[in-house]
């Protein structure tokens, strides 16, 4: 299976060269961007056109506490991004190019948490666990997002071995699912008859681009 | 070289440009707990109100059933769990008034109800102008739910006093030479079974205003002591509304208490004699025949042949349902006991009588039928309090029948703010809602067109109330009506 894998490879390099009839370099990008922190393997197979694959990741946890109706809450913050992508570039000038492609989306924000204060009630208190855990969680409700971008600089050097690219676009994840898990006393909350996950999806639906700002650092490793 | 790369900075700003014209930077930098349309602040957490576990709803009803609205009724809970008690507002009062001859009381969520440690209080009732007089009612459940609780109050005369009959148990009493005693309904019989903590059982006998000095004889009073004399008497006396607890005894025909009292009730107490008890009560089953759930509250009467053993209601959120009415007492001689469960303007019931045999502690199960023609309604309330900004969903009670008929009234209760009525479409009900210690008439049309014209009313009636919102839409077999009320500053129900 692996012998098949490579003579394709090999195969389609042939076709591509004989194609454009150039030269081809392939390289490696290490990059940074909203997304996270990852890498690119960058295969320019056109003067004017190339082609990566590549993931990054980014990972944010914090606590918060907030107060509502005198209860206050303290929630565990997840926040992570990242992606799988496989991104076509065009040059439309020498340095610079459109970027189009897909990503598989792994932009997650997740909030669980619960009160830590009893609520006074009356000559009563009730007590914090009476008042329920809850957990927010908020995802793209397209997984494979369409790309579009454009960048200056170059995804693989084009008179040397090293290159720098600088690239803005959006990820079109379309309008966030929010799903909204809640126990105990605000288990209202997660009830669809009060269309609480209704209405914060509605506030959060303006976030269907995810907007992306990268640096990349590209080295080139073959030239063939 | 220069000017060529500066050329490709400005073809690159424009694609940048081009790219995000469509995605407005205001939008992004919207905070999402303002609301988009008013930004008003928006509450995250949904939290219901009804943080009770166990729940009474206690009826004061006459002979006859029917609520008793308008006296003013004051109502004292005794015994050791009484202190656990709270009004929906989470207050432990003294007395406490019904409201439209209903009250809701609630056990505090956070001391448990269980088996071992059942909730276990007696229900004293005063009526303000002495109209009535009750028997103190035991309330004992061994287990967490929402119970009803009847307390029926008998009809007295301005200056009679009781003649109790002793040698004619169960008991028969007279006033002014009157029996008070219902045709083939041995209500004193059940009476006599009355438990108080330590054993002894209560009913009430008389109530007479006392001279300064605390010795009331038993002029015009016949009390046959033999029944008494080995057992002590606890009762209770007013000084200046206050309730005290005082020992008096029972002498020779007389009642001596120890104070200066201005007013007097007194309980006089029995032995349980031949009368068993059963603490794990009767757990009744209901569910609907078609699958039409829906929210009520059913009449029961537990029997001994025709002796009524216990009475009472059964509150349900939806069907099916299981809920366990109580202990109650039984004569030691009854080898079977008869339940029997009357429907109301929702639901007919197809057996509704059903003999059991090993009564204590089993279940009893019953089908429920919707009656035809009816919709469900399932009715979603939340109540916003703009002054402390919070979303909350009230459990709320009430009841309601066609406006204008005699029908008898229907109860219901919401669960986390909602609930499902079956209802007549095109008809408008008379609906009296509970909602903590506030309470709200109006009239409910299912028309849709009419709706505004009921919430206008509404408003103008409810001077709390800052505005009403409300949305219909059609569900598979009926319809869904969620509605929004906004409070004013400092009208907040809880």
């Amino acid at each position: 299976m692996k012998k098949i894998a490579i003579i394709l490879a090999f195969l389609v390099l042939i076709i591509f060269k004989q194609g454009f009839a150039q030269n081809m370099n392939l390289g490696v990008a290490i990059k940074g961007s909203t997304m996270g922190l990852g890498g690119d393997v960058v295969f320019q197979f056109h003067e004017r056109m190339d082609a990566r694959l590549g993931f990054d990741y980014l990972q944010y946890s914090t606590q918060k506490d907030f107060s509502e109706s005198d209860i206050t809450y303290l929630a565990d913050i997840t926040a992570k991004t990242g992606s799988v992508t496989a991104l076509y570039d065009f040059y439309i000038l020498k340095y610079i190019f459109v970027a189009a492609g897909f990503g598989l989306n792994n932009f997650n924000i997740n909030a669980t948490g619960k009160a830590i204060n009893g609520y006074p009630y009356g000559d009563i208190v009730i007590a914090a666990d009476k008042i329920g855990d809850f957990e927010f969680d908020i995802a793209p409700s397209m997984r494979i997002s369409p790309y579009l971008g454009v960048g200056f600089g170059r995804a693989l050097g084009k008179d040397s071995k090293l290159g720098f690219g600088f690239e803005l676009g959006s990820y079109y994840q379309g309008s966030p699912d929010l799903t909204i898990v809640t126990t105990g006393l605000i288990s209202p909350t997660s009830n669809p008859d009060h269309g609480q996950e209704k209405l914060f999806e509605s506030q959060i639906s303006q976030y269907y681009l995810y907007p992306i700002v990268k640096f990349s650092l590209s080295y080139k490793i073959i030239s063939f | 070289m220069k000017r060529k790369v500066f050329n490709q900075i400005k073809v690159f700003a424009l694609l940048v440009l081009t790219l995000f014209v469509t995605n407005s930077c205001n939008d992004l930098l919207n905070n999402p707990m303002k609301d988009k349309e008013t930004g008003e602040d928006l509450t995250l957490l949904l939290l219901d109100f009804n943080f009770f576990e166990t729940k009474f709803t206690f009826h004061f009803v006459d002979s006859m059933g029917e609520y008793i609205t308008d006296k003013n009724i004051s109502v004292y809970l005794l015994g050791d769990d009484a202190a656990n008690i709270v009004d929906y507002n989470g207050k432990k009062n003294d007395v406490y008034t019904p409201s439209k001859g209903r009250l809701g009381l609630a056990y505090d969520p956070n001391v448990r109800v269980t088996e071992s440690d059942p909730v276990e209080f007696t229900v004293f009732v005063d009526v303000e102008d002495q109209s009535y007089e009750a028997i103190p009612v035991e309330v004992y459940f061994s287990e967490e739910g929402n119970y009803d609780v009847e307390v029926e109050l008998f009809k007295t005369e301005e200056l009679k006093s009781a003649v109790l009959s002793p040698g004619t148990e169960p008991f028969n009493v007279n006033f002014n030479n009157t029996l008070i005693k219902k045709n083939n309904d041995p209500v004193w019989k059940a009476l006599s079974g009355v438990r108080y903590a330590n054993g002894k059982s209560y009913y009430s006998v008389f109530r007479a205003t006392l001279p300064p000095v605390g010795k009331l004889t038993s002029t015009n009073f016949t009390l046959n002591e033999s029944l008494y004399k080995n057992w002590g008497l606890e009762g209770y006396y007013f000084i200046s509304g206050d309730r005290k607890t005082k020992e008096f005894k029972l002498t020779n025909k007389e009642i001596e208490v120890k104070a200066n009292t201005v007013s007097f009730k007194a309980y006089s107490a029995t032995e349980l004699k031949n009368v068993l008890r059963c603490t794990k009560g009767i757990f009744v089953n209901v569910h609907e025949k078609f699958n039409q759930t829906g929210t009520g509250n059913f009449k029961y009467k537990l029997l001994n042949g025709t002796d009524v053993v216990k009475t009472g209601r059964i509150s349900f959120p939806s069907l099916p349902f299981t809920v366990n009415i109580g202990a109650f007492n039984y004569p030691a001689s009854a080898t079977s006991l008869k339940f029997k469960l009357e429907g109301d303007n929702q639901y007919t019931i197809e057996t509704s009588e059903v003999n059991m045999t090993n009564f204590c502690g089993d279940t009893v199960k019953f089908v429920a039928k919707s009656k035809t023609g009816l919709v469900p309604y399932k009715i979603v309330i939340s109540i916003t309090c703009p002054g402390n900004v919070i979303g909350i969903t009230p459990s709320m009670g009430g009841k309601f029948r066609v406006t204008g008929s005699q029908d008898p009234w229907t109860y219901f209760e919401f669960v986390q703010g909602t609930c499902t009525l079956l209802l007549n479409p095109g008809a408008t009900y008379s609906v009296e809602g509970y909602l903590g210690d506030m309470t709200a008439e109006f009239d409910f049309p299912t028309d849709e067109s009419k709706i505004d014209e009921a919430a206008e009313d509404l408003l103008e009636s409810k001077k709390e109330l800052e505005d009403i919102e409300y949305e219909f839409s059609e569900t598979g077999n009926g319809k869904e009506i969620k509605i929004h009320a906004i409070f004013k500053d400092g009208d907040c129900p809880f």
